[in-house]
């Protein structure tokens, strides 16, 4: 037995004194021998520490002194643990320090050792203290601890530092406690039962930490059991621990289920072969958390298995809930970001977390953006690969740009990309958004369709622009870098795209031909093509050839002004035969077609050909009556002019002239409103937003603008379509009297014609002596006449009045279709065709107060209801040639 | 192949406003005097070919046949610069050279003896057209030839080529000074009655109104015939200008007239223009938009034609044309129709449809001009029937004291008789009565007077 032993059994004899058990007797003695073995000495002791401490609290000279003394001392060598007792007097000196300024009230304690020995002023402690030398601490020293250690707590829980602060702190054994200390003597017999009552529980403190620790992890431990009926871990009922402990133990195991629930949503993802590079990097930032919680748990391991549950270095269960607060928090908050991204993916989930960083605690917020700046990192490198290059490498659908293989370059622009609504994060706006895939998608367009191979991103503002860190896109307080950076990449590539539209593929210039020739703009060639295809026109529509009509097209642009258009454009020119249903003649199927290739067929899409070829259509249909009035008017000129003698066709011409001049006026007034009033001002400003457009959405969109002003306003689109067929019908009737006049006119000519010979027959006869007629021939002539008179004049003269009158209430009808729209160019139109007011007065409804308003330059628009109105015809007697004043 | 027109230049004064006429054509076409196009022209803008036919690549040639009895006036075109630019096979000079004597009846009868020839170079002319539309015939109603030999030329080109339009630009003679042309009242009445019968349209070029617009407004004390002319040029260019640079619409003649001419009668067009200026004048730079134009073009002052439009109430448009040349935004159009509607600026016929057609034209751009936008109008108007009435009043002033019919007499179309006076003067009333009639609700369905 050493020395040491002899001696420990001494003291427990004397403290015991006789008739003691052997348990109780090793018991104390195992107590002792552990507190005679605990270090009670901080290796790293610095006799410097002395003297800074001697010059903060006393004087410099004092603490010069002192180390001049000490310097002796130690030169001697007499003493062997010099420097461990210096500490030790040290250590003494300054608790009769604290004491005192305790016992004062003075100063507030700012040390921790402080604060534990204050906590061990009250009885309850002491008594602990006497038996167990580090028992529990009270809780409610926690409460009163010191600003400095709780600093140190929240430094250590976060993960960033260790746990090492509070081994700093020297440990204090009873026996150290000086005699001044004003403890009650206790006598030994009291404090066994104490130190017995403490052994009621099953385990020792230490193992419920070591446990809690395990547990704290995700494993269960021995005393810890997961109980999936209340999803929690428990301590077992038959385990006999304080319900303090219990208590404690129970809501530090939350962090053990927090923490499983992380790493299984962590663990499964990572297996998850769908998921992304997004999702795996909130992944990598979920197990970033992890680490430094773990790393936290190493720590407190550490210190359990050097201090064990010791109160002096070691930890305790109060401790360990002191340490764990903080993780705990961090852990809940992760778990919920973890909740709420279950099935979710890419930008989604980006969303998710980025409504998280709303918060008002700035630690809250940090963590949440951290975890957002490690996730949004691959996005960013897909924004960056697509804007700069235009690859799209996002196989897990995690962007918001969404790409469909099945479409082909032609269609590129219009259907390849499409945005994903879903996957917008939240702290992109959708401008911003639709930016990002406008201008990927340009670059792809400008390599794909364009074959142009400029490298934009070598472009040095493009450069400037630049970032490398994707937190940018969701970082508030800097100068909006990432905006930035995208509006320059899409004002670049934007740019870029449409110079090479205009210079590489003349796109104003296809734009152009377009107007000049399916808009009718080249009037002299349209007029030529117009001259030759007459008579082809006139047949049936399945008797066209397009051969045929190709060569008269190559004819009339050989002979007009279309001769000197550029090449390429010519050659897109083609003639188009439309569906031909039974008894269509060639008007109704003919088209003038543009072939549309390469990137100008994005802005001209098949679809809005279409357009065009309608448009066309229509506007060759009122040329056509132009045409053909222009041809019955010289017709009439020269035939009135032949017919002067026929005296009996003068009424029948007149009406004939008075009608087809209001023809010619219907026709005319129509051309010019299409011309000047809808495609003239339509172009304007389709070219005022050409010279305007960012990018080529805005030229598409202005285009289709366009295209949608002419057919409203051409009366084209569905809406209109009940006076559109009125208009067609205007045609028709105005075609059918062109017909049926010129047809008279060449029986009436002819006619005349046999009375001229007539005539001459009888005066040559007479001058040859002969009778100048026979009344055999003067019957015939007459009967002839009689016919001519009868029927043919008659019936045309009945014919021509009906079609007269349904032109006239046709047109009227029109008027009044007209006046009930709300579009001002209409108005427009509806004021043309009747600007002297000619129908106005013999349509009532023309001249009411609700039409005339809508005639008014600058009026406010109706409203809808204000326009349904219909014609009273009883009131046309009332208010028939009365002109309402409109004129203010 | 485009709508080619012959321009026939008759008569002294027919032969100058035509050579003005070309000059300017010439200038906005970007060809020189010598028929050569400039380098500065370019292909594709404008349609030279309807007044012009190509020689070669670059030079250009009027379809212009140049007709007088007497050689002064084409001489002095020969001896300028221009006179390389016509061709030389489509002068006709009379060899005598002694001119009409102001006489119709002798312009007339030397016209019918010079039928072989002329109409040998017209119909060379017309042969050598793709497509020939029409007839411009340049000629002054009061001399010999412009009168007299204009209107046997009209009534044969009717004959030969019935289905050519007939435009004429017709100088009426000055009512303000006394002319030395004694037989003028006969002369007009005469011409007047080939106007009507025998052209599709006549725009009436009125001395009286020319000189009137000339020392008014252009301050020209004493304006001589080539600043007359030349403003003569400038309506006769601005009403082609829709023929020859190619746009939307208004793109033939006939399209032109055919809205203009309701019935065949009234064919007899105003025009007006503004602004007006000569080369001497510096213009004054004022901002002038659509409103303006036709506003100016609706006030008689500005009108080439002196007949009194506000004095007679029921006198009314039948239809107008404004051609607006230069940058103009198509959106004012409609604005400054309303306008004019608002303020009642125009009077229409009350017995049809009738607006203001506004046709817009590019300017050439080969003429520098100090006005942004200028303005043609044409105007059919029923008030234009006061100066057929004074031309009858002063015919029947003449007749009734039947002076100077000695020198018609003389000719064989009236050897016989006088009765064509009276028919010329039928045919002459029966147009001034059907303007009149033309201003009343009824002409729709009245009754035309006939012959006899």
């Amino acid at each position: 037995m050493s020395e040491e032993d002899q001696l420990l059994r001494n003291l427990t004899q004397s403290s015991l004194g006789k008739g003691h058990d052997n348990k109780q007797v090793n018991d104390l003695q195992r107590l002792y021998r552990k507190i005679l073995h605990a270090s009670h000495f901080s290796s790293d002791f610095n006799v410097n520490k002395v003297v800074k401490h001697l010059a903060v609290n006393k004087d410099v000279k004092v603490a010069a002194e002192f180390q001049t003394l000490y310097e002796k001392l130690a030169k001697l060598g007499t003493i062997t643990h010099l420097d461990n007792v210096v500490e030790f007097l040290h250590k003494v000196g300054i608790d009769n320090e604290r004491t005192q300024t305790f016992n004062s009230g003075v100063r507030v304690s700012s040390t921790p050792l402080q604060s534990e020995l204050r906590s061990l002023q009250t009885p309850a402690a002491l008594s602990h203290f006497s038996v167990t030398p580090y028992g529990q601490t009270p809780a409610n020293s926690v409460t009163r601890l010191s600003a400095g250690e709780r600093q140190r707590l929240t430094m250590s829980s976060s993960g960033l530092g260790t746990s090492r602060a509070s081994s700093h702190v020297p440990p204090l054994t009873s026996q150290s406690q000086p005699p001044s200390h004003s403890t009650p003597h206790l006598n030994s017999s009291e404090s066994f039962n104490n130190y017995k009552a403490y052994l009621k529980d099953d385990v020792q403190e230490v193992e419920l930490i070591r446990d809690v620790i395990l547990v704290a992890q995700g494993i269960e431990s021995k005393l810890m059991r997961f109980d999936p009926k209340t999803e929690s871990y428990r301590i077992p009922d038959n385990v006999r621990v304080s319900p303090h402990k219990k208590k404690i133990c129970c809501s530090l195991a939350e962090s053990g289920w927090l923490y499983n629930k992380i790493k299984q949503y962590v663990d499964q993802k990572k297996l998850d072969n769908t998921f992304g590079p997004i999702g795996l990097s909130f992944c990598v930032a979920l197990q970033s958390e992890l680490r430094s919680y773990l790393r936290l748990i190493a720590v407190l391991d550490t210190q359990l298995t050097e201090h064990g549950s010791d109160i002096t270095g070691g930890l305790t269960l109060t401790r360990l809930a002191l340490w764990f607060k903080e993780p705990i928090k961090n852990l809940k908050l992760v778990a919920s970001l973890v909740d709420i991204a279950k099935g979710k993916k890419g930008g989604a989930l980006l969303s998710i977390i980025h409504s998280y960083s709303w918060h008002g605690a700035i630690a809250h917020t940090s963590l949440v953006s951290n975890m957002l700046s490690l996730t949004v990192k691959p996005l960013f490198g897909i924004i960056s690969r697509w804007i700069y290059t235009g690859t799209l490498e996002d196989p897990y659908n995690e962007f918001f740009v969404a790409s469909d293989p099945q479409v082909k370059d032609d269609n590129l622009w219009h259907f390849k990309y499409s945005l994903r609504k879903s996957m917008i994060p939240s702290f992109l706006s959708a401008d911003m958004a639709r930016k990002i895939m406008l201008t990927g998608k340009s670059v792809v367009f400008i390599h794909r369709v364009c074959h142009d191979n400029t490298q934009l991103e070598r472009r040095e503002n493009v450069e400037r622009a630049r970032l490398t860190e994707g937190s940018a896109m969701f970082s508030q307080n800097e100068e909006d870098s990432f905006t930035n950076m995208i509006d320059v990449v899409y004002k670049e590539t934007s740019k870029h795209l449409m110079e090479v539209l205009y210079t590489k593929y003349n796109f104003i210039n296809h734009l152009k031909a377009m107007r000049r020739y399916l808009l009718l703009g080249q009037g002299d060639f349209i007029q030529q093509l117009m001259d030759l295809l007459v008579t082809e026109l006139s047949k049936d529509a399945s008797a066209l050839y397009l051969h045929n009509l190709n060569g008269i097209l190559e004819t009339a642009i050989r002979s007009t002004n279309a001769q000197f258009e550029d090449k390429d454009i010519l050659s897109r020119l083609d003639v188009r035969l439309l569906e031909i249903s039974p008894g269509d003649l060639g008007w109704d199927v003919f088209s003038l077609d543009y072939r549309t290739r390469g990137p100008i067929s994005t802005v001209f899409t098949s679809d809005t050909v279409i357009f065009y070829l309608r448009i066309f259509n229509f506007l060759w249909r009122a040329k056509r009556m132009e045409y053909a009035l222009a041809n019955l008017w010289r017709q009439k000129q020269q035939y009135s002019r032949m017919l002067r003698g026929m005296t009996e066709l003068d009424d029948l011409l007149h009406s004939a002239h008075i009608i087809a001049s209001e023809m010619i006026h219907f026709t005319q007034q129509i051309g010019y409103f299409i011309n000047f009033e809808v495609i003239e001002c339509a172009w304007d400003d389709l070219l005022h937003k050409v010279n305007q457009a960012e990018d080529l959405d805005h030229i598409i969109a202005a285009h289709q603008q366009f295209l949608d002003s002419i057919m409203t306003r051409c009366l084209m689109d569905e809406e209109h379509r009940p006076m559109f067929s009125q208009l067609r019908t205007i045609f028709d009737l105005i075609i059918k009297y062109q017909q049926i006049l010129e047809g008279f006119l060449e029986k009436a000519s002819r006619e005349n014609e046999y009375r001229v010979e007539y005539m001459r027959n009888a005066a040559r006869r007479d001058s040859q002596s002969e009778w100048a007629t026979t009344e055999e021939r003067e019957a015939a002539e007459k009967e002839r006449r009689t016919e001519f008179i009868q029927l043919t004049l008659k019936q045309t003269r009945s014919q021509l009045k009906v079609l007269a009158q349904t032109y006239q209430g046709m047109v009227t009808k029109f008027l009044v279709m007209l006046a009930t729209q709300t579009d001002d160019k209409l108005q427009a139109l509806r004021f043309r065709l009747d600007f002297n007011e000619y129908y106005q007065q013999k349509e009532p409804f023309l001249a009411s107060p609700q039409v005339l308003k809508k005639s008014k330059p600058p009026t406010a628009s109706l409203l809808p209801g204000d326009t349904v109105m219909q014609p009273v015809g009883g009131l046309i007697g009332l208010l028939g040639g009365r002109v309402p004043d409109n004129t203010m | 192949m485009p709508r080619d027109i012959i321009t026939l230049q008759v008569g002294q004064c027919g032969n100058q406003v035509g050579m003005e006429f070309w000059k300017q054509l010439c200038a906005e076409h970007g060809i020189n005097p010598e028929g050569i196009l400039e380098d500065f022209a370019t292909e594709g803008i404008d349609r030279k070919d309807v007044f012009f036919y190509q020689a070669d690549d670059e030079h250009y040639i009027p379809r212009a046949v140049l007709l007088d009895l007497e050689p002064r006036v084409i001489n002095s075109i020969m001896n300028s610069a221009y006179s390389n630019l016509f061709n030389p096979e489509n002068i006709y000079m009379s060899k005598h050279g002694g001119g009409a004597g102001n006489s119709w009846a002798s312009g007339y009868t030397q016209g019918e003896r010079l039928y072989e020839e002329v109409f040998d170079i017209i119909d060379r002319e017309a042969e050598g057209s793709d497509s020939l539309e029409g007839f411009l015939l340049c000629h002054s109603i009061a001399g010999g030839t412009g009168s007299g030999m204009g209107s046997y030329i009209l009534e044969k080109l009717n004959d030969r080529f019935p289905k050519k339009l007939i435009q004429t630009y017709s100088v009426f003679p000055n009512q303000d000074e006394i002319s030395d042309v004694v037989v003028q009242p006969y002369n007009s009445l005469l011409t007047l009655k080939r106007l009507t019968q025998n052209a599709d349209c006549v725009n009436v070029l009125d001395n009286t109104a020319l000189h009137r617009i000339a020392v008014e407004r252009l301050h020209i004390e004493n304006p001589t015939f080539q600043q007359i002319n030349h403003l003569v040029s400038t309506v006769m260019s601005a009403s082609t200008t829709t023929l020859r640079v190619p746009g939307y619409m208004n793109n033939d003649l006939i399209g032109l007239i055919s809205s203009l001419i309701p019935t065949p009668r009234l064919h007899f067009l105003m025009t007006g223009y503004t602004p007006l200026t000569t080369d001497s004048q510096v213009a004054n730079v004022r901002k002038t938009t659509v409103l303006d134009v036709m506003r100016r073009l609706l006030q008689p002052k500005n009108m080439m034609v002196s007949t009194p439009i506000n004095r007679q109430a029921n006198h009314c448009y039948i239809s107008i044309l404004n051609i607006i040349q230069g940058e103009v935004d198509p959106t004012q159009v409609h604005k400054s129709l309303q306008r004019i509607r608002e303020r009642k600026l125009a009077q229409f016929i009350p017995w049809g449809p009738a607006s203001i057609q506004v046709a817009l034209s590019r300017k050439s751009p080969y003429i520098q001009s100090s006005h942004r936008v200028s303005g043609l109008m044409l105007a059919n108007h029923t008030s234009i029937n006061t100066l057929f009435s004074r031309t009858l009043s002063s015919y029947d002033k003449l007749r009734k004291r039947g002076a100077f019919l000695d020198q018609f007499r003389k000719e064989a179309i009236f050897s016989d008789n006088l009765d064509e006076f009276d028919d010329a003067r039928n045919v002459v009333q029966m147009l001034v009565d059907e303007y009149n009639a033309a201003t009343r609700p009824d002409y729709q369905t009245r009754k035309v007077a006939t012959k006899k």
